[in-house]
This record gives C-alpha cells, structure tokens and sequence, in this order.
C-alpha cells in the first residue's frame, strides 16, 4: 500500500536478519530452523508494520512474534530437540575456563550450552537468551513477553539455576536484579 | 557470572551460516503467498446476497423498484405540522456485521461487510482495481479474537485515488479459527480499512465471545 514504508521495511529485514537470525538460533538450537523462524515471524510483522512507528517498535515487535512463534511450534510438533532428564557428565574444564582450552572444547561448551538450554521451558529459555544475550533491561523483556516483571525476575532465576546443575554459569551469586 | 553465560552465548552464536537467500526477497514472497492463501480463503457467499436482493424487491410493485402506489382517491391527505425536523445524521459508510460461530473452544466468524467506497487503484499501474468483490477494495483488515496473536490481511500496493465510487456488500468466512485456551469472556475485534474522500478511514466491530 505504501511502497515507501515496503522499502523501509526492507531494508530493516535485510540490516537486521543476521542479529535476528542468532537471536532465533538460541531460542531454537538450530540454523536453519532460526532462518525460518526468523522469516516467518517478519512475515507476520509485515501484516502490523504501519501501526509500528519507529524502527525500535519494529525490532522489539520482532522480537515478541520471534519468541511466541518459536513456543507455538514446540507446541505443535516433535522439532528434533530431545530434551532429557541427566546431561552427560560435562567436560572438566567447562566451567568458565575457556581462556586456555582448545577449539575442541569451546566446541564441547557450545554443546552443552544447547542441550541444557534445551531443558528449559521455552519461555525460561527466551527471557535468559534476551536478559543475558540481548543485554535487555528486566523491564523491556516483560514488554516483548508480555508478563510482569516478577515473572520475569522468577524466569530469570529459575533459569540461572538449572543452567548451574548442569555447571554452565560459574559458582552462583544471586541472580542479577540490577534492573527493574 | 552473567558475563560467563554472556560470553557461552556470544560463542555459540558466533559463525552464524549465511542466508539461503535474501531476506527481504524471502520474506516478500512469504508474504505474497500469505495474501493468497488469505485472499483464497474468501468465500463469497452469493446466493445469500441474491435472496437478499429478491426479498427487497418483493416488497415492491415494480423492477425498478418504486415502492406500491397505496394512495386511494378520496382519502385524506395527512398534513404535517410542527417545527421543522433535524436532518438525521447519515449513516457510516461502511457497515460491518459479526457472526462468531462457537464450537466448544473453537471459534469461527463470519463477516459481512457493506456499504459505500472509491475503487483504489493499483500501484504503479493506476488503473482502478476490479470490482468483483468488495472485499478486496478494502485497504487491510486486523482482527483480533482477544486472545493470542492478531491476524489480519493487507490490501497489498493500492492506493486510495478516489476515482470512483461503490456500493456493495460482500459476506465471508475469515479463514482461520481460534481455539481458547479457557473458558471465558472475550472480545472479538474487526476492523476494515476502505478509501474515502478523506483518505483511507477504519471500520471497526466488535462482538462479545462466551466460550464455555
């Protein structure tokens, strides 16, 4: 309808797509289902784009659909994550001692990094990867959830702390509560 | 410790593929076929606007439908008295009609819309778009079942010239159905967007849900 908003809107997807695509990454585990995760979602903000003002609206909006697509597929079908009860033991040198490792265990890390994150209910799983990925505000994740902060603070800390069972963050303080 | 996880997250996320193919032409072509499927999911029920018509016009004596001459020589003529009335405010444009159809849960709606509207046109080509259905020379429409996500269609690359004016009407089952996670109250919304001589102007309706 507006050719000059379509081209907006473009070039949005097209600067945008790589962080976007790492963003489905983490709430998915895999590659190419972000690369559609992350279509589809901006297939649907498309429909909504004239009453998204600024290109921040559009990129937190993104966001929001990313988060409820990706929960709506676990959803509805098997999508080949197979989440389970015990981990296998982890490496030894996996707990936030990267610095002198070899490529193989950054590989082992990243590992089980997704299969823990993989046990997470889903939107645990998306408030850790927007408050501890995205760097966001408590108070902004609520807005892309769409719950109250409390639920946010809860799913942050609940998150944090099946992440330290399976020794992935290292010996635990309480989680952050810098921002409301 | 966030700095830990922060750092876990960055690597893990740090060799990203690169796209199958570009985005912004991906995406358009999912939206493309997303405005067919929706506009394929229009269903025009005809037969109801012909009964229609032929309901109205049985209430008159002849086709071109002026009302029965029902004034008989001798009778007396009514004369009207008293100040002169207000004009009556005219009637919106566009009127839109909700009829949610509840199974359990599950939610359909039917819409019909009528009324009057000018013929957008087509962008770039400017020609007027076809009348076969007033549905489609609407600009967009957004529903909501005040419940999970918004859906909704776009009128794709038109433009509102305000070169002709119709009338029509047009009934038609949104093509997608919601299922209520519970039991309750709730709001569906409707609104239509249709070219007016002060630009594109939004109908909206609303109808209340009870889902046992």
């Amino acid at each position: 309808m507006d050719p000059g908003r379509d081209r907006e809107f473009a070039d949005f997807v097209d600067g945008r797509f790589t962080a976007l695509q790492r963003f489905g990454y983490l709430l998915t585990g895999e590659w190419h289902l972000a690369e559609d995760l992350v279509q589809t979602s901006l297939t649907k903000v498309w429909f909504h784009r004239n009453s998204l003002r600024s290109g921040n609206a559009l990129e937190s909006y993104t966001r929001t659909v990313m988060v409820n697509t990706s929960t709506q597929w676990w959803r509805r079908k098997w999508k080949g994550e197979t989440p389970t009860e015990h981990l296998p033991e982890p490496a030894a040198h996996s707990s936030g001692q990267s610095s002198g490792q070899s490529e193989y265990g950054v590989v082992d890390d990243r590992d089980l990094l997704l299969r823990a994150l993989a046990t997470l209910p889903r939107r645990t799983r998306a408030t850790l990867v927007l408050r501890y990925f995205e760097d966001l505000p408590e108070a902004e994740i609520a807005q892309i959830m769409g719950c109250s902060l409390g639920t946010v603070k809860s799913n942050v800390s609940r998150g944090l702390a099946k992440l330290r069972e399976h020794h992935l963050v290292a010996a635990v303080s309480a989680p952050a509560q810098k921002e409301g | 410790m966030t700095e830990d996880l922060k750092t876990q997250f960055n690597q893990l996320v740090a060799d990203p593929p690169p796209p199958s193919t570009v985005p912004s032409e991906a995406v358009f072509a999912r939206v493309r076929t997303v405005r067919r499927r929706r506009t394929a999911g229009v269903i025009t029920v005809a037969a109801a606007g012909v009964l229609a018509i032929a309901l109205a016009l049985g209430n008159v004596t002849d086709i071109g439908g002026a009302p029965p001459v029902t004034n008989t020589p001798g009778a007396p003529k009514s004369v009207i008295t008293g100040p002169p009335t207000v004009a009556p405010k005219p009637p919106p444009p566009i009127t839109v009609l909700l009829k949610p159809s509840i199974k359990g849960r599950t939610v359909g709606m039917t819409v019909t819309v009528s009324g009057r509207a000018y013929v957008p046109t087509a962008i770039p080509e400017g020609t007027l778009l076809p009348e076969d259905s007033f549905m489609n020379l609407s600009g967009g429409t957004d529903y909501s079942f005040g419940e999970g996500d918004p859906g909704g269609s776009d009128g794709g690359s038109i433009d509102c010239t305000r070169k002709k004016l119709k009338v029509g009407s047009e009934t038609y089952v949104i093509p997608e159905t919601h299922v209520f996670k519970k039991p309750g109250t709730y709001k569906f919304t409707y609104t239509i967007r249709y070219c007016g001589t002060k630009g594109w102007f939004p109908t909206t309706a609303t109808t209340q849900l009870v889902v046992r």
